[in-house]
C-alpha cells in the first residue's frame, strides 16, 4: 500500500469512529482495553499487516476523541441548572443573531451565585433591543433544555455550537458596555453597515436576497420566499452553506479564466482573495470558513495535479474540521452538503464535461462549464436532501444554471456597492440599477420555475438506506469511469 | 483524477448589435416579470389596504401623490408588504401614524422608519418602556422627521382632498394621566374621501366606543376596522349599531395565542348584518375608492 493510500484509510478510519461515537457511547475502559492490544499488535506483528491495526487504530482513536471533546454536564455547567429559574451574568459571545420578530443572544461566560460555569446560554430579547457582541448581560429567567420539535432535533443541532440550555421570555439588563475593539467586533461593525446600506437602498424582497448572498443573512428571509428558492432547486443561494462557497470558488476560477482570461494555473491567488474578502464580510462564521478550506484545497489539488490529491486534500480537510469540532460529522447537515458538494466536483466535474462536449462554452457564457459544475454538485447533495428535506426538483438543473451564470456578476457588483457606499451615496447609485435588475432577474427564475406543476416533489420519509444505496452505486460509478478512462490515454 | 475546469475557447465574434438587442430584451422581460409578480401600482384614486401581518395592526393609504401607514404590525414583515403596493420610483412614506405604542402596532414602524423616507409622523404622545419605542424615537430625532402629536380631537386635510378626522383621544390631560392602559387611549380616526368613509379604531376598547358615543359623535362609514383585532373588550353591539359599516375588517393572525377574534363580536356583526373581512382568512384586503364607489378585493 502506498503511504498516500494509507493515509486515506487512517483519515477515513478515524471519521468513521468519530460517525460511530456520535450514536453511541462506549465505556472508555473498554476502549482502552482495545487500543492497549492494538499497540501491542502494531509492534509485534509484520510489516504488512502493520498498517492494518494501523489504521484500527486511528478509528478507536477517533470514537476516543469524540468522547473525550463531549461537554461533560457536571455541578460546574450551567445546563446542569436546567429547568431551574435563576438570575445570572453573562457575555455576548456570538454575532446577534437578529429574526424578523426576535433577536436571539448566545451568552457566555456564564456567572451565578458568584460561580463561573460553563456552557453557554441562549436567549430570545425582543427585536430593536440595543445589545452588541462583548455587552455583559444580567439574566433572570428559567431555562429549559431545548425542546425538540416534531422532524427537527433543536437539542442536538444546538449542542454543535456548545448550546445546552435555552431560556425564552427573559428579564435582560445590561451591566456593562463592552469596551473591546477586537478585530471580530469590527468585522461585525462593518457587516451591520453594510446590512443598513443594502436594507436602506432595496426594497424587498431583492434586498433580503443581496444581504443572504453577500452577507449570509439567511434568518430573515420570509417562509414563502425559501419555498419559491427550495421548489425551483436553487435554495443553496440563500445559505451562505458550504453548499454556496464551494459553488462559489468554482464560478470565480471559472469566471476568471474565461472572462479574464488568467491562466488556469494563476486563477488561485486571486479566488483566495476573493473568498476571503467574502468571509470576513459574512462575518466569518464557521461554516463559512470551513467550507472556503474545502473549495480551496479542492482548487490547489487541480493546480498541482497529483492523482489522489483531490481526494486526500478533502478528507484532510475534513478531518482537520472535525477535530476543531467532532459533531459536524453528524448533527451538522451543512458540512455534509458542502463536502459531498466538494467531493462531486471532484468526482464528476471531468465526467460531465466530456458527456456535454457539443454544449458551447462561450467566454462570457461558460455554458458548459456551469452546466458541468451545477451537476456535479448537486449529484452527491441530491440524496443528502431527498433525506433530509425530502425536496426533489426536476427543473433545478435548468434554473441553477440560468441563475448562476449572474451570481458571479451580482456578487461583483454587490461588493462594488457595498464599498462605494461607504464612500458616497450617489457613488453607490451607479450600481443600484444593474443589481436590482439581476437580483429580480433571479428571483422571478426562482418565482417562476417554482410555480410550474409537476416538476418539483416533497417525498417524505426518504429511507436513509435509500440514500447510502445510492451513494455506494454513484462512487462505484465513479471508480468505473476513473478507470475507464485511465485506460483510454 | 485532475480537473479540467479551464478548457479556453475560441475568441468568440460577438454580433454587437445582437447582444444590445438580447439585453435590451432581458431587461424588459425583468421589468415585466417585476410587474407581474412583485408589485401591483395603485391604479384608483383611493386604495386602502389593510395588510395581513400577522397579529397585529398595519393599514396602507394610497392616493397618486401619497403613501399613509398606520401601525406596522408586530414584526419586520411590514417592509416586504409595503413593496408589494408602492411601485420602486415611489419609495417614500408622507405620513406615519402610530395609534398607541404597543409592540403589534409599533415595531414594524420601527423597521420602515430605519429603511423608508418618511416625511412626518403623528401619535399621541404616549409613552412606552419598550426597546422598540425608544429606537422609535431616536430614529425620528436622528433622521429630522416632523413630528405631530394628537392629543386633542382635530381635523388633518391631506393632499388629493383626503382628510383623517381624529376623534379620540379627547383631551391631552387624559394622556398624561394615563397609567399603563395604552388600549383605552389609542388613536381613533375616520378617513374621509367624498362618499366614502374608514373609521379606523386601532385598539380602542369599548370604553373608548362609550367615550366616542357619548360626545354624539357621527359615527356611520362605510368600513369600520374592527378594535382591538375583534377581541371581545371592544366592539360593543350599541356602537356597531352607529357605526353601522358596510364592510368590518379584523385585522388578526392565525392561531393566536389571544384567542382573538371574540365569539361575541362575530355574532355583533352578524346582528347588524355586516360583512366581516378577516386579514388571518383572507389576506391583505385591498379597497379601492374612487369617491362615490367602493371595491373590495383580497388576497386570497
Amino acid at each position: 500500500m502506498t503511504s498516500s493510500k494509507a493515509f486515506f484509510y487512517c483519515l477515513l478510519f478515524f471519521v468513521l469512529g468519530i460517525g460511530l461515537a456520535s450514536f453511541l457511547f462506549i465505556s472508555s475502559f473498554f476502549l482502552y482495553f482495545i487500543v492497549a492490544i492494538l499497540i501491542l499488535f502494531l509492534v509485534f506483528t509484520s510489516k504488512k499487516s502493520k498498517i492494518w491495526f494501523l489504521v484500527f487504530l486511528f478509528f478507536f482513536a477517533g470514537i476516543i476523541y469524540y468522547q473525550f471533546r463531549e461537554e461533560r454536564i457536571d455541578e460546574n455547567h450551567i445546563a446542569f441548572l436546567n429547568g431551574e429559574k435563576i438570575v445570572f451574568q453573562g457575555k455576548i459571545v456570538k454575532e446577534i443573531d437578529e429574526r424578523l420578530d426576535k433577536n436571539k443572544i448566545t451568552l457566555g461566560n456564564i456567572v451565578t451565585r458568584d460561580k463561573n460555569l460553563k456552557g453557554k446560554v441562549l436567549i430570545n430579547a425582543p427585536l430593536y433591543s440595543n445589545y452588541q457582541y462583548g455587552d455583559t448581560l444580567g439574566v433572570e429567567c428559567k431555562i429549559e433544555k431545548p425542546n425538540s420539535e416534531k422532524d427537527f432535533n433543536y437539542a442536538n443541532y444546538l449542542s454543535r455550537y456548545g448550546v445546552y440550555s435555552v431560556c425564552y421570555w427573559p428579564k435582560i439588563k445590561v451591566i456593562e458596555r463592552s469596551k473591546q475593539n477586537s478585530i471580530y467586533a469590527n468585522i461585525l461593525k462593518f457587516k451591520k453597515k453594510s446590512l443598513n446600506f443594502i436594507t436602506t437602498n432595496f426594497p424587498e424582497p431583492q434586498a433580503t436576497f443581496l444581504s443572504a448572498i453577500l452577507l449570509g443573512l439567511k434568518k430573515q428571509i420570509p417562509a414563502d420566499m425559501r419555498t419559491w428558492f427550495s421548489s425551483s432547486g436553487v435554495s443553496h443561494l440563500l445559505a451562505v452553506s458550504g453548499l454556496h462557497i464551494a459553488i462559489l470558488i468554482q464560478m470565480i476560477a471559472i469566471l476568471l479564466t474565461n472572462v479574464f482570461l488568467i491562466k488556469r494555473q494563476k486563477v488561485f491567488v486571486p479566488t483566495i482573495f476573493i473568498i476571503s474578502l467574502f468571509i470576513i464580510l459574512i462575518g466569518a462564521p464557521a461554516s463559512a470558513i470551513r467550507a472556503g478550506l474545502m473549495g480551496l484545497a479542492l482548487l490547489f489539488a487541480s493546480k498541482i495535479e497529483r492523482p489522489y490529491s483531490a481526494f486526500n486534500s478533502l478528507v484532510l480537510v475534513g478531518t482537520l474540521m472535525l477535530l476543531f469540532n467532532p459533531k459536524f460529522l453528524i448533527f451538522d447537515i451543512g458540512f455534509q452538503l458542502s463536502f459531498m458538494a466538494v467531493l462531486g466536483i471532484s468526482l464528476f466535474y471531468k465526467l460531465f464535461n466530456k458527456w456535454f462536449r457539443k454544449i458551447p462554452d462561450y467566454r462570457f457564457l461558460p455554458l458548459r462549464s456551469y452546466l458541468s459544475m451545477t451537476l456535479s454538485t448537486q449529484i452527491l447533495v441530491l440524496p443528502l436532501v431527498l433525506y433530509y428535506f425530502g425536496n426533489l426538483s426536476l427543473i433545478a438543473p435548468v434554473a441553477n444554471i440560468l441563475v448562476l451564470l449572474v451570481v458571479p456578476i451580482v456578487m461583483l457588483l454587490g461588493f462594488f456597492f457595498i464599498f462605494a457606499s461607504f464612500i458616497n451615496f450617489w457613488l453607490a447609485q451607479i450600481f443600484f440599477w444593474p443589481l436590482w435588475i439581476l437580483i429580480t432577474y433571479i428571483i422571478l427564475v426562482a418565482r417562476v420555475f417554482s410555480g410550474i406543476p409537476y416538476l418539483s416533489f416533497v417525498i417524505m420519509g426518504f429511507p436513509f438506506v435509500a440514500a447510502l444505496v445510492i451513494y455506494i452505486l454513484l462512487f462505484l460509478l465513479s471508480v468505473h469511469f476513473y478507470f475507464a478512462q485511465k485506460g483510454e490515454f | 483524477m485532475q480537473l479540467h475546469f479551464f478548457k479556453k475557447n475560441k475568441p468568440e465574434k460577438a454580433n454587437k448589435l445582437i447582444f444590445v438587442i438580447g439585453l435590451l430584451l432581458f431587461i424588459n422581460l425583468v421589468i415585466l416579470g417585476y410587474s407581474l409578480f412583485f408589485v401591483s401600482p395603485l391604479s384608483t384614486e383611493l386604495r386602502v389596504v389593510f395588510l395581513d401581518i400577522g397579529q397585529g395592526d398595519a393599514i396602507l393609504i394610497q392616493t397618486p401623490k401619497q403613501n399613509i401607514l398606520i401601525d406596522g404590525g408586530p414584526d419586520k414583515n411590514i417592509v416586504r408588504k409595503l413593496d408589494q403596493y408602492i411601485p420602486l420610483t415611489k419609495r417614500h412614506i408622507d405620513l406615519m401614524i402610530l395609534t398607541h405604542p404597543d409592540g403589534d402596532h409599533l415595531v414594524g414602524l420601527v423597521e420602515v422608519l430605519r429603511r423608508w423616507s418618511v416625511g412626518a409622523v403623528a401619535e399621541s404622545g404616549m409613552k412606552s418602556l419598550n426597546p422598540a419605542y425608544i429606537e422609535f424615537n431616536s430614529l425620528i430625532e436622528s433622521k429630522n422627521i416632523k413630528r405631530y402629536i394628537i392629543n386633542t380631537p382635530q381635523k388633518m386635510f391631506l393632499k388629493d382632498g383626503l382628510s383623517l378626522d381624529f376623534l379620540w383621544p379627547f383631551s391631552k390631560e387624559l394622556i398624561e394621566d394615563n397609567e399603563g392602559d395604552c388600549n383605552f387611549l389609542s388613536l381613533v380616526a375616520i378617513l374621509d374621501y367624498d362618499d366614502n368613509d374608514f373609521l379606523l379604531t386601532g385598539d380602542a376598547t369599548e370604553e373608548t366606543e362609550e367615550e366616542l358615543m357619548l360626545r354624539g359623535l357621527k359615527l356611520k362609514v362605510d368600513v369600520l376596522k374592527a378594535g382591538h383585532h375583534g377581541s371581545k373588550y371592544s366592539s360593543g353591539i350599541d356602537f356597531l349599531e352607529q357605526v353601522d359599516p358596510e364592510y368590518a375588517i379584523i385585522s388578526v393572525g392565525e392561531n393566536n395565542n389571544f384567542g382573538h377574534p371574540s365569539l361575541r363580536v362575530l355574532d355583533n356583526f352578524r346582528k347588524i348584518g355586516t360583512k366581516v373581512l378577516r386579514t388571518d382568512k383572507k389576506g391583505d384586503i385591498i379597497f379601492e375608492s374612487n369617491g362615490q364607489t367602493l371595491t373590495v378585493k383580497t388576497e386570497r
